[in-house]
């Protein structure tokens, strides 16, 4: 009791003393100027109009289902150049897998009918020699390794080789399993680019463009509400339930794969994948509020989070590859395995986006990268030092 | 999932026992394992193990008659019969995969008797060129074993009658001196491991020790690996596609060139386990030993080794649902395959995580990254 009254004692002795310093005060009351309502996101990624979604992704989600496929197609014996480099490049020539569901096979058809593609979104807006040469592994995966199945693959000779352990891998002279390679080039490459550069950027989502919300009706959506929504679907177009994927499922095979895999419990930054959501969320919500600066904010967060996933893995699988190739028995399978999916993530460091808006590598320091894990024999040669070494280099960022 | 019977739960009780207790001898109560390992080892190998090799070895050597009698005369009955051999032995090594230890481990055994899908085109340049090392070169994993007679057997032609016209004709001489070299491939290398495994079984059950290299450890890190790999991921993860973004891999079944027997094989392969786990001898339902009454022992209940039985005997409700041939299956409604996989995957859990930590048992392996 003793306690109340003392507090009340204090509340009434404050409001005597506020009250007297306004009346000493004798200038105008400042009036502060109403300050805009703090922008909140919704619980989940849910935005409407009049009762009806106005998110809308499927493009992105096209795009990510046609990676899938062609990720697939570099498994086969005896592809053809130009069958890859249509699906590539024109988005058309998908087929199913052998005895594959009639649901999928409706899938596929559905990709060859989208009118998207990947090549024209590939290192968009990136270094002009990168998307060439992504599309050069196609070319090299049709050209000399599908034919090659057969050939016990060695130093400079494209072929297969089976591990220890039991794994098929079907690699150039180099070592390199393109399909690998492919697949985590295009989550810089593409996701990450098309994201960070494309439509979380400026000249999508900055201030000149439409974001008039006046007389669209319901499910309707400005320029800029569905630029930001096609940037979040690079991320997560493939997963089933948009409203879940703060923890995300993972589907896919490109950048959401990754997001869920280091974002997990014990691993490299759990909580990663809520933050990126959760950015995701507040920004599109700051855009349906009309706030420029919490809109920026977390375009920000979103585009150099997501960065974090390639620098953590491209670090993870150059540390796998060097711990792999130290071991008394080397599995050679698994490790040219790792070491072409820590290629793909080195190849797509050029296009992450630090906090001064630049990315952590250059794409010439990523092509000295490339450069020395090609080096002569490729693979077949290099050193767990170096490998070591160029983890660190990429550590030192994290 | 079953709750942990954390050993450093019972360290921490005794702990705490050993300070409000005066006398100190009573730490030793309930926390050494006085388990004869030793037990568990004796009925594995002497009526698991042993037995099952020693069928094996008989299916085998039927089967290389039967493939030797049909390179002599090209017939029918004899084709069949080769067919039938093939199966029957291919089901009894359900039963002897799990065993990647030792000698089989040494020489590759695992891998040279069943790694699928076989690869045509491997097999098809070795005939073409007569130029193979069967047992040398890791990258003719692809092109022997029981998967490569499959495809011999049955995925040359659509039907018998043209598989039986094919190696009728002359030109195809190559493909039949292949079949019998795969066969004896087989031959020799199970005579091998047989062999070792009746040479060092006294060894085997005397190592008794918990560390990396004794018996029980490698025999339950190998049981487990195979559980999750050979019996989960093979048979049912990969083909249904949970590996591959869900894009089902029809080809990857188990005997895919005769699908229809792709069911019963995995079928032998959940007894297999069963039996391996409960110590239930080779053939028969008399049990000794095992995994089971260990953990038992160890819990002093069976809550943990009946929840294990349990996912045993559930996988096996789903898989008896499963049409016959795996290839079908998956055509048809591929999420049946992929409740077998979710099944055997809890199994997983309760043996890598909770069976390994009552039996203090380190994990000799690390999990593929699943790409």
């Amino acid at each position: 009791m003793k306690f109340y009254q003392k507090l009340i004692k204090l509340f009434m002795v404050s409001i005597i003393m506020m009250a007297n310093l306004s009346c000493d005060n004798d200038t105008d009351p400042i009036i502060p100027e109403p300050e805009a309502p703090e922008v909140v996101a919704p619980a989940t990624y849910v935005f409407q109009r009049s009762g009806e979604s106005t998110v809308s992704y499927t493009g992105q989600s096209s795009r990510l289902n046609m990676s899938a496929s062609l990720f697939n197609k570099l498994n086969d014996e005896n592809v053809s150049a130009a069958t890859l480099l249509e699906m590539f490049n024109e988005g058309t020539g998908f087929t199913a897998e052998d005895g594959a569901s009639a649901e999928d096979e409706a899938a596929i058809e559905a990709l060859n009918g989208s009118g998207k593609k990947l090549g024209n979104k590939t290192a968009a807006y990136g270094d002009a020699s990168v998307q060439p040469k992504i599309a050069g592994f196609l070319t090299e995966y049709a050209e000399d390794v599908s034919p090659n199945f057969v050939v016990d693959a060695e130093a400079g000779v494209a072929g297969s080789h089976t591990g220890a352990g039991g794994r098929t891998v079907r690699i150039n002279g180099k070592g390199m399993e393109l399909n690998q390679v492919f697949a985590k080039s295009l989550i810089g490459a593409l996701v990450m680019d098309q994201a960070a550069y494309g439509y979380l950027s400026a000249t999508k989502i900055g201030d000149d463009v439409d974001n008039d919300a006046s007389g669209l009706g319901a499910g309707e959506y400005t320029k800029m509400e569905h630029h930001w929504d096609e940037g979040l679907g690079y991320v997560y177009g493939q997963e089933d339930d948009i409203t879940m994927a703060a923890t995300p499922q993972g589907n896919g095979v490109l950048f959401n794969k990754y997001l869920k895999k280091v974002s997990a419990d014990g691993k490299e930054e759990p909580g990663l994948g809520a933050t990126i959501y959760d950015a995701f969320k507040l920004g599109r919500a700051a855009i349906v509020a009309g706030d420029a600066t919490v809109r920026d904010e977390q375009a920000e967060i979103v585009k150099t989070k997501m960065s974090r996933v390639i620098l953590h893995k491209a670090a993870y699988y150059l540390r796998g590859a060097a711990t792999a190739r130290e071991a008394a028995s080397v599995d050679y399978a698994d490790f040219f395995h790792g070491l072409s999916e820590g290629y793909g993530f080195v190849l797509s460091l050029q296009f992450t986006y630090d906090a001064s808006g630049t990315s952590y590598f250059s794409h010439a320091e990523v092509a000295a990268m490339l450069s020395a894990l090609e080096a002569g024999n490729g693979f077949w040669d290099i050193t767990s030092d170096e490998l070591n070494a160029m983890a660190a280099q990429i550590e030192a960022k994290i | 999932m079953y709750k942990k019977q954390n050993p450093y739960l019972y360290l921490l009780i005794a702990l705490f026992i050993s300070f409000s207790c005066s006398d100190p001898s009573e730490l030793d109560e309930g926390l050494v394992d006085n388990f004869d390992r030793k037990e568990i080892l004796e009925n594995v190998t002497d009526n698991i193990i042993l037995p099952a090799f020693g069928d094996f070895t008989e299916k085998l050597s039927a089967l290389e008659e039967s493939v030797n009698l049909f390179a002599d005369i090209q017939n029918s009955v004899n084709l069949e019969e080769v067919q039938v051999r093939w199966f029957e032995a291919y089901k009894i090594w359900q039963h002897i995969e799990m065993f990647n230890i030792s000698k089989a481990e040494e020489v590759y055994f695992i891998n040279k008797m069943n790694t699928y899908p076989a690869s045509i085109s491997k097999i098809e340049n070795n005939i073409s060129t007569n130029q193979y090392d069967l047992d040398a070169n890791n990258n003719n994993w692809v092109a022997q074993g029981f998967p490569t007679l499959d495809y011999l057997l049955f995925g040359l032609e659509d039907n018998n009658t043209s598989t039986l016209l094919f190696y009728q004709n002359n030109v195809n001489a190559a493909h039949l001196n292949y079949l019998q070299a795969v066969v004896s491939q087989m031959v020799s290398i199970t005579d091998i491991v047989s062999q070792d495994w009746n040479l060092s079984r006294d060894t085997f059950v005397n190592s008794t020790a918990n560390s990396a290299t004794s018996s029980l450890n490698m025999l339950t890190n190998d049981f487990i690996y195979y559980f999750e790999k050979g019996l989960r991921t093979n048979k049912f993860g990969i083909p249904a596609g949970v590996f591959s973004a869900n894009n089902a891999r029809m080809k990857k079944v188990e005997a895919y060139y005769e699908s229809s027997k792709s069911k019963e094989l995995s079928l032998e392969a959940l007894k297999a386990v069963k039996g391996f786990f409960k110590g239930e001898a080779y053939n028969s339902s008399v049990a000794g030993a095992s995994l089971k009454s260990y953990l038992n022992y160890m819990t002093e209940n069976e809550i943990l080794s009946s929840a294990i039985i349990s996912k045993f005997d559930e996988s096996e409700q789903l898989i008896n649902n499963l049409d016959d041939n795996y290839a079908n299956q998956i055509a048809m409604d591929n999420s049946l395959m992929i409740n077998v996989f979710n099944k055997l995957q809890e199994g997983v859990v309760l043996l890598k995580t909770d069976l390994l930590s009552v039996l203090s048992i380190s994990v000799d392996y690390i999990d593929a990254d699943g790409d």
